[in-house]
């Protein structure tokens, strides 16, 4: 008897990890001796010996309602179970798994959970696919990432890679930390299949952490990652059977991860035993085949569709697929008051429009009537090409650290000028000159004044409350961009300006400020910087919507303390400077 | 000469006596000359070997004025590399703290490792001000049931949270 | 049937925070909650199943950090139901912080030139590692912390770090007189473990008086005076005679030293010597043993210009009608002292023991713009004036050299004449001073001398202590200088409240604390602001390896890693790793490090040195002035 038709069917609109997981079991099928295609959508006319499988969360709850499948077709479906118990889409699984003839879970865990609720199922072991391998094995392979990280933005996880960035300062490190919302094609922080597998291939490190809700290890995650080689560093974690801690993957603090990987990454000893067990164990030690031959099994039983199955329960229709894509949430602000559009909802009162227009016109007229006197400290020295320009305004720390953390730098600025808008001017300054406001007149304004004196062919912009990793400037220039920016870590959020510059999104939200390098005749055909008082506070988000190409450099280089900033037009009538921008 | 001047007229005595006494001033006038003539000597070499030596010394004077512009640039110059040895003290003090503040932080976690294997907590808890030994007891126990049900939790955090409304709807109908 | 529920929040709560719950056969009335230790308000809450009468229990106390027991008590005294919550953040929140910012208050208006920031502050129910405040124009300040506040711990009677939970910060902000600024004001909050905490901005505006130009006027005309009424002394001076002006004869570090110095120039390089002085005190004997001769002033007076020209007059007189060939003034405050012998024609050497910044020594001595700004300028040229400024560390000579010349400021260390025990106690010595004692022989003794303060950061060392016990289980802080003050009571209280008495022990002041030197493994100086801490010699010379503050001084004697360990001053999680690194070190390599130490600074360490070298440049300025 041949077996049976298997059709593994992925939803459109749903996560490309789960097509490129059908794709994985579909490949084990056939190796196994069994047929199997995959199919997106509708489920395909049926053969006389075709079974299904879906992955019944998301297949659905997706899925368009005209599009589901008719309950014959049901009695011959095979649910594959991929979530955690504790999680909503657990539940859903479980809801939905009575209502299909067979069920298989890639998870110890879940599959134990569902056995207990009196479901069949049959535990699924992922393993070995060389759909996924790049690397091959040879472990004289030549990577050029040291430590790397892959996982969406989020508060807990952003506190953590921040804690990192001093462990990892020396090491070569990608981050990527795309927003929680649907993603499509390749971009800096999001790979999908090929590009992933090659990005792995090339890590030597992968950092896990999990996400808010489940503790469990991100099997496939993981999986990916030791098919080609990249050894895994990751927080304690459920489910880590059948792999051993230590000998396959290293589990530590997560508040150590950082620590952790700088060691690892210094002894190469340990580091070629980590990889070289893990591949090992991936190939020889999980039994993929022997899933996929009781996944044809469960098929084979199924295929006269006479299995009992309960109807499907009631699901609630999947929303029309907007025009537009949702964007996430919870991308932090890089302003502590001001998150643009969400803040647009409170009313305003007429007092505080006033204010706000007082508040402008003081500004104006500091512009036009306050001294501005420059002095010189240092010579500048000619060489790196890079022009470092600091604004420090009330309310922001003295910058002198941060002067100091430059010129401790691996690569040397030529001139590090510097303006007190409105602050006390320092008698001795370590930068190459300062330039003085005795009224605070902006920082647009200040940063032009500044940019008089600069004659470099980069500018690097700063805010007086940052900190500067010793390897800021040398990073940023290697990435060879009209603007080079990185990730910022900041104590209350983790990361801010973690995310490339995207029109729709800095429509939404001024999610990016400072702490950019741009070249000099990108900021000349800009004008320089808004001079404007009612931007008070947005002036790099002006900048910022009208760049066009940029480089997201993605280590953690600068830190800034949390801004207190006295209160601007944006906090008293946030409408009409939003309006303004837009 | 004979002194005996008496065989001589008078009129020719006196007058010889008159002309000895006029020698006598003369002579002594002719020594003070030749004395003041002497000094007059004195100072003008004196004068001539001071006016040398000013010679000398506005000689020395361009020279004197190069060795102390010397010295004032090289006072610039050493002030300028103490400026720059100073700036460098002060990146290397900055760099210094930072690390110290790295390797504290690493230390410090190494000894809340440490701490954990030994079977304690890291950052030692305030513990209530208890009163009873029976209330230490009730309250050990229930730490301990409280961690199992944590450990549950950790497992079945978004289902505990999203179903409390359940189970207190169901609380309220047994 | 009664029986009770408490519904558990699902994650760790703040220190104040509300509980529900329900009981069942009984009414509210009857039932009390208990939380923490502490009654709980009780109110009624409608969410109960049929039956039940719901409740809502606020804590009344706040709670500190940890487990904390909820318990439900009947009428009679019965346990209905016994919970636990946990207080605290959870992972990858923010540490609860229960901050106050007393001073400067918000747009407040500061006289002077220097800001003064307290506060209390606990994060996580602990006191903070590290306090940083950042004014602007002035750069980033580490507040001395562990303040003890015992306000805070009446409010706070649970948590045992509130009686320590003040801190202090004196800023000096460059604002010339008669000008007036406004400077933000924030603080920061730092513990290892527990995150971080940052204050909202807070402006405040600071006012440095202008002198009064009466005052200019004023003070020109009696400098004439002084002038002329010192025109009527006959000058005549003997150049081994030395006025010595000094600020106190009461027993302390500064004054002891002082008298080391009078009996080396007198006994051993034949020096005539008068003294000087405002305080008396029992060193006044051993200047009549010298057969010194003490003069008693009045206190200087620097409040205006006119008691200043005075006083400064009154001394130029006696300076000249002393007769003494040369001036030695001691301390940074005894300005009026040098000015007066300058203005007498005497060449002055001038002492300067004190690391502080002028505005900030200003401050503590004479409160917020204590000094007439008239006055101030007296003292500013007064350093420039003197012949020598002499100093005992060269942190403190760079600090001040800006003010004078690089060719007048020397640094002359001083020695101890613990210099006898040639860097090694011997084991004997070590074990006998133990049993005397009452140390255990087996125990590590970790030894700090000095009058306990706060600048001394001894609270800070018995929280390191607290911290690594449980690594070190064998370890036994002794700290030597313990008085009734405040501060001395806060440490005990400390000390109580962690359960430390056998690791922790708090010994009176004594007059000669040498024992404790030879009992001791190690030595620990934790002050914030030290020039040449004379207890950090006299353990070297003892061969005790020493643990110092990076302050000033300590690295010309200590060097990390090598002699000794230094750590970053007031910050607890430094101090603490610090002590790691001591304790981590085996002990043949500590006493490699007390030998490399004692070799390093044998040079200076003999006290009779530093006579030579006073003799030597008193003679020289004396000598000057002749030509």
């Amino acid at each position: 008897m041949t077996s049976p038709d298997l059709c593994l069917v992925s939803a459109v609109g749903g996560s490309v990890f789960m097509e490129e997981l059908l794709e994985v079991v579909a490949d084990a099928v056939r190796r196994a001796g069994g047929r199997a295609r995959t199919a997106r959508g509708r489920f395909p006319e049926p053969g006389s010996d075709t079974v299904y499988v879906v992955v019944p969360h998301e297949y659905f709850y997706v899925t368009p309602v005209a599009d589901r499948p008719a309950p014959e077709l049901l009695r011959r479906t095979i649910a594959f179970c991929v979530e955690h118990p504790g999680t909503m889409t657990f539940d859903r699984t479980a809801a939905l798994v009575g209502s299909l003839a067979g069920a298989v879970d890639i998870n110890v865990d879940s599959t134990g959970e569902l056995r207990r609720r009196g479901v069949a199922v049959e535990h699924f072991q992922l393993g070995y696919t060389p759909l996924w391998d790049r690397w091959g094995g040879d472990p004289e392979a030549d990577r050029s990432v040291d430590v790397t990280y892959l996982g969406t933005a989020e508060r807990r996880r952003s506190l953590l890679l921040n804690g990192y960035s001093r462990d990892l300062d020396e090491l070569r490190v990608r981050l990527l930390t795309p927003p929680h919302e649907p993603m499509g094609p390749e971009r800096v922080d999001f790979l999908p299949g090929e590009a992933k597998f090659a990005h792995l291939a090339n890590s030597r490190f992968l950092i896990n952490l999990h996400r808010e809700q489940s503790k469990a290890l991100e099997w496939v995650r993981v999986l990916e990652a030791l098919t080609n080689g990249c050894v895994v560093l990751t927080e304690p974690s459920t489910d880590v059977e059948p792999l051993l801690p230590g000998k396959h993957l290293v589990v530590a603090s997560a508040t150590s991860l950082g620590a952790v990987a700088a060691a690892l990454a210094s002894d190469s000893g340990r580091e070629r035993d980590l990889r070289a067990a893990g591949y090992d164990f991936v190939r020889n030690g999980l039994d993929l085949p022997g899933s996929a031959q009781t996944l044809i099994s469960l098929a084979t039983s199924l295929v006269d569709g006479r299995a009992e199955v309960a109807p499907l329960p009631p699901l609630p229709e999947p929303a029309a697929s907007p025009t537009e894509k949702p964007l996430a949430v919870d991308t932090p602000s890089w302003d502590p008051r001001f998150a643009g559009v969400t803040s647009l909802d409170r009313s305003v009162s007429e007092a505080e429009v006033m204010a706000c227009a007082l508040a402008v016109e003081r500004t104006t007229f500091a512009q036009r009537a306050s001294g501005r006197d420059w002095q010189d400290h240092r010579p500048a020295m000619p060489g790196s090409g890079v022009d470092v320009l600091i604004v420090q305004r009330p309310g922001e720390p003295d910058p002198d650290g941060l002067v100091l953390d430059l010129l401790g730098g691996t690569v040397q600025p030529e001139r590090i000028l510097l303006c007190g808008d409105g602050t006390p001017a320092p008698t001795r300054s370590n930068a190459t000159a300062v330039l003085h406001h005795e009224m605070p007149l902006g920082r647009g304004v200040a940063r032009n004044s500044l940019l008089e004196r600069s004659a470099a062919d980069h500018v690097l912009v700063l805010d007086a409350g940052l900190r500067a990793s010793r390897h800021l400037v040398e990073r940023l220039l290697a990435a060879d961009a009209d603007v080079a920016h990185c990730p910022i870590g900041d104590p209350k959020s983790g990361l801010v300006a973690a995310l490339p510059p995207e029109r729709h999104r800095l429509a939404r939200i001024p999610y990016l400020g400072c702490g950019y390098l741009v070249r000099r005749p990108v900021l000349d055909k800009l004008g320089g910087w808004t001079a404007d008082p009612l931007l008070e506070g947005l002036e790099d988000h002006v900048f910022w919507r009208s760049t066009e190409s940029s480089v997201l450099v993605q280590q953690v280089l600068l830190q800034r303390q949390l801004p207190d900033p006295p209160v601007r037009p944006v906090d008293l009538h946030p409408q009409r400077v939003w309006a303004s921008i837009c | 000469m004979n002194d005996d001047l008496s065989d001589l007229p008078g009129p020719v005595r006196a007058e010889l006596t008159r002309l000895r006494a006029e020698r006598v001033v003369f002579v002594s006038e002719r020594e003070k000359l030749l004395a003041q003539l002497r000094e007059a000597d004195e100072s003008a070499r004196e004068l001539l070997a001071d006016r040398d030596r000013l010679a000398a010394q506005v000689a020395e004077l361009p020279e004197t004025v190069r060795s102390s512009e010397e010295q004032t640039a090289s006072i610039e110059a050493l002030r300028a590399e103490l400026a720059t040895a100073r700036q460098e003290r002060d990146a290397l003090r900055n760099e210094l703290t930072g690390t110290r503040a790295e390797r504290d932080a690493l230390r410090l976690r190494l000894l809340d490792a440490e701490v954990v294997l030994g079977g304690r907590e890291p950052s030692a808890p305030v513990a209530a001000a208890s009163t009873s030994g029976a209330d230490r007891i009730a309250a050990a126990e229930a730490r301990a049931a409280h961690l199992a049900r944590e450990l549950a939790a950790t497992r079945a955090t978004v289902s505990w949270r999203v179903t409390a409304p359940l189970r207190a709807v169901r609380r309220k109908s047994r | 049937m009664t029986s009770a529920f408490v519904e558990l929040p699902a994650r760790s709560v703040g220190h104040q925070f509300e509980l529900r719950g329900w009981v069942r056969g009984l009414a509210l009335a009857d039932v009390t909650v208990h939380i923490a230790g502490h009654v709980a308000n009780l109110r009624e809450h409608g969410d109960a199943p049929d039956g039940a009468t719901g409740w809502a229990a606020h804590t009344t106390k706040p709670a500190p950090n940890g487990v904390q027991s909820v318990s439900v008590i009947g009428p009679a005294g019965e346990l209905l139901a016994q919970e636990v919550v946990i207080v605290g953040s959870d992972e990858g929140d923010e540490p609860l912080a229960l901050v106050e910012l007393d001073g400067p208050a918000p747009d407040a208006e500061v006289t002077g030139d220097l800001v003064l920031v307290t506060g209390w502050a606990m994060l996580n129910s602990r006191a903070p590692s590290m306090v940083e405040v950042f004014v602007e124009g002035s750069g980033v300040t580490r507040a001395r912390t562990r303040l003890p506040r015992p306000d805070v711990g009446a409010a706070f009677p649970d948590f045992p770090d509130a009686v320590v939970s003040g801190f202090e910060a004196r800023v000096p902000v460059d604002l010339p007189p008669g000008t007036a600024r406004r400077v933000s004001v924030r603080v920061r909050l730092t513990t290892h473990g527990a995150g971080e905490w940052t204050s909202p901005t807070r402006f405040v505006t600071v006012r440095n008086p202008a002198g009064d130009a009466a005052d200019e006027l004023l003070a020109d005309q009696l400098e004439e005076q002084t002038a002329r009424l010192l025109e009527r002394v006959s000058d005549r001076r003997d150049p081994k005679h030395v006025l010595v002006l000094t600020h106190s004869l009461a027993i302390g570090g500064g004054q002891l030293w002082l008298q080391e110095l009078l009996t080396g120039l007198v006994k051993k390089h034949d020096w005539r010597a008068t003294v000087v002085t405002p305080v008396d005190g029992p060193l006044r004997d051993d200047c009549a043993a010298l057969g010194v001769p003490v003069h008693l002033t009045s206190h200087y007076r620097i409040g205006d210009i006119a008691s200043y020209e005075g006083h400064v007059s009154e001394l130029a007189l006696l300076a000249r009608a002393s007769g003494a060939g040369v001036a030695l003034v001691n301390t940074l405050g005894a300005f009026s002292a040098a000015d007066a012998t300058k203005r007498a024609g005497l060449p002055t050497a001038w002492v300067v023991h004190e690391s502080f910044e002028l505005p900030d020594f200003s401050y503590q001595n004479w409160g917020p713009a204590g000094l007439a700004p008239t006055v101030k300028q007296r003292w500013e040229r007064s350093l420039g004036a003197v012949d020598r400024l002499l100093f005992v560390a060269d942190a403190t000579r760079e600090m001040f050299v800006g003010h004078s010349t690089p060719q007048r400021c020397r640094t002359i260390r001083y020695g101890t004449p613990m210099v006898r025990f040639g860097g090694r106690i011997s084991e004997h010595r070590r074990r006998e001073a133990r049993e005397r004692l009452g140390v255990p022989q087996d125990a590590l003794l970790l030894l700090n001398v000095g009058v306990v303060e706060p600048r001394k950061g001894q609270a800070g060392l018995i929280a390191a202590a607290e911290r690594v016990r449980h690594v070190a289980p064998g370890l036994v802080v002794a700290i030597v200088g313990q008085h009734p003050t405040p501060y001395g009571l806060a440490l005990d209280d400390l000390v109580e409240r962690g359960g430390l008495e056998e690791s922790v022990r708090l010994v009176p002041i004594q007059r000669d604390p040498t024992p404790w030197f030879h009992a001791a493994d190690l030595f620990v100086n934790a002050s914030d602001i030290e020039s040449l801490p004379r207890s950090i010699l006299e353990a070297v010379c003892c061969g005790l390896p020493v643990l110092a503050s990076d302050v000033f001084g300590a690295r010309e004697m200590i060097e990390d890693g090598r002699t000794g360990w230094l750590f970053e001053p007031n910050n607890a999680d430094a101090l603490t790793v610090a002590l790691l690194r001591a304790l981590d070190t085996p002990a043949e390599r500590r006493r490699e490090f007390a030998d490399n130490a004692f070799a390093k600074l044998s040079d200076w360490l003999d006290p009779t040195g530093y006579a030579d070298e006073y003799s030597d440049v008193l003679s020289e300025i004396a000598n000057q002035g002749e030509r």
